[in-house]
This record gives structure tokens, C-alpha cells and sequence, in this order.
């Protein structure tokens, strides 16, 4: 069944290799069940309501892109955007929570629009590839100075009068 | 009076412990060659949380007030539909709020071009 729905033998692939695929790509995406819903409570969204939509927004999406696009492709809440939302619209800008997924609603509407249009490939066109893969290099090198140098290294230091 | 170094030795907690002997588990699996490393390293640095949180240090601050890492609080929990339809759609149809909607909408074009 399943090899007739996914077109496994067209795709080169058979079920046990899908399988194991799909379970590393869960143990590999797992942790945004436990981060995102973190994230978000420091905007005032309750843990449990988070995880919740975390969870279910996820698995609707991931199946939704496997059977009807037919790609094998985890989609779940990103890790820049939860941040974004957090950090620099709720908190820093003192935007009500409740608006804030008012104004991520409106750019998700937005998306649609401009993907339908075919101006997103223009968008990203625009940005050199230079850009594109410095931004990626640029966000690891930030994730690895929040885990690992600044609790374990402790740098800057904190004793130096900065 | 000589200056303080660049940088000392951090928070040593139950958090960094497991980090760091989950880090060393997985670079050494990768460079062993070992079949599925990365998903043996985080199921290893998983496993090994439980105990590590248990026994060494208090990890309440980054979880929620629980001084362990791993804890068994059942198998079922019903979904919490509280924020459900809490966005406030029509409210942030304002001008103020573009700003936020092309950042927003800026940000998934880039996630999706690494895609591309």
C-alpha cells in the first residue's frame, strides 16, 4: 500500500529504507517539541497550550507534506521565527502576545500570496547565494556560542571589567 | 596587576555535563565510523540525562522548576486548547504592524531558499 501511495519503486526507495528515514528525521527533529513550547512561555503562552499546538501543527504538516506533495521533508515551527516572536516582538517590543500571532497569521497569508505569484523566487533570487549561506554559517556559529561557549567556557569572561 | 584571562571555566551543572559527555559520546561515534553515529550519540546523551539529572545538580532553573533533567509524569495528558483561536487576527491589521509581518515573511523566505 504503502509503496503504491508513495511511488517508492519509481523513487528508487522500498518501505524499510522510508521507515528508517522517517524515524531518524523524528529523533533528529524531536527536540522542537520541547524547545519551541520553551521559547514561547517566555512570551506568556502556557507551556502545555504550546505543546500542544507544536505538536499537532506539526504532525498535520509533515503528513499533509508527504502526502500531498510527496516529499519527505519535516515541517515544524522554525527556530529563528519562534525567537523573532519572543524575543523581539513580544519582549522587546512589548507587543500583546495575542497580536503577535495575529501579525505572524497576516505573513503567513502574506507567504501564500507572494509564493502564488511567483514573486518569492524572485525574493530569493535577490539574495546572493553568498548571503544565503553566510546567514546559515552566521546562526550555527550564534547556536554553538549560546551552548556551548558562554555556559561552559564562560566567554566572555565575566570577571573582566568589559 | 595581571589581567583576567579571555575566558574561565563556566556553570558546571547537570546541563553542561550531559552536553558536554553527549558532545564527546557523538564525535567519538562519528569518528569510529559507527552506522546511524548522530542518532546513537543523541539517543546515548538521552539515556544518559536520566541518571545525570538525578544524581548530580539541580536543573529547576531551565526546567520549569523540576530540580531533575528527565521525569515520568505519565503516559497520557489531554492536548491544552487554551490559546486556541486566542490570535488577534483583525487587531493586527494596523500599519504599526507591517514592520513585523515582512520580518516574519522575510524570515520563512530565507529558511525556505537554504531549502532551494
Amino acid at each position: 500500500m504503502f509503496t503504491k501511495i508513495f511511488e517508492l519503486k519509481a523513487n528508487h526507495s522500498n518501505f524499510k529504507t522510508e521507515a528508517i528515514a522517517g524515524l531518524t528525521t523524528f529523533i533528529a527533529g524531536m527536540y522542537i517539541i520541547v524547545v519551541n513550547p520553551t521559547i514561547l512561555k517566555y512570551a506568556g503562552i502556557p507551556y502545555s497550550a504550546g505543546l500542544t499546538a507544536t505538536v499537532l501543527l506539526s504532525a498535520f504538516c509533515t503528513i499533509a507534506m508527504g502526502w500531498y506533495a510527496k516529499n519527505p521533508i519535516l515541517v515544524a515551527p522554525g527556530m529563528g521565527i519562534n525567537a523573532y516572536f519572543t524575543y523581539s516582538v513580544v519582549l522587546a517590543q512589548g507587543v500583546r502576545p495575542a497580536l503577535a500571532l495575529g501579525a505572524i497569521f497576516w505573513s503567513g497569508v502574506f507567504f501564500v500570496i507572494i509564493s502564488a505569484l511567483n514573486i518569492r523566487t524572485a525574493i530569493i533570487k535577490a539574495i546572493p547565494s553568498t548571503v544565503r549561506l553566510g546567514g546559515a554559517v552566521g546562526i550555527g556559529l550564534l547556536s554553538q556560542l549560546l551552548v556551548f561557549i558562554i555556559p561552559v567556557l564562560s566567554w566572555p569572561n565575566p570577571r573582566l571589567p568589559v | 596587576m595581571a589581567k583576567p584571562p579571555l575566558t574561565g571555566v563556566g556553570i558546571i551543572n547537570a546541563i553542561t555535563l550531559v552536553f558536554l559527555a553527549g558532545l564527546f559520546i557523538t564525535i567519538i561515534l562519528v569518528v569510529k565510523k559507527v552506522k546511524g553515529a548522530m542518532v546513537l550519540g543523541m539517543v546515548l546523551t538521552t539515556l544518559l540525562a536520566w541518571p545525570v539529572g538525578r544524581w548530580f545538580g539541580d536543573a529547576s532553573v531551565v526546567n520549569h522548576g523540576v530540580k531533575t533533567l528527565i521525569n515520568f509524569d505519565g503516559i497520557y495528558a489531554a492536548p491544552d486548547f487554551s490559546w486556541f483561536l486566542k490570535a488577534d487576527i483583525l487587531g493586527s491589521l494596523k500599519y504599526s504592524y507591517i514592520p513585523i509581518i515582512f520580518a516574519c515573511c522575510l524570515l520563512i523566505c530565507s529558511i525556505v531558499s537554504q531549502l532551494l
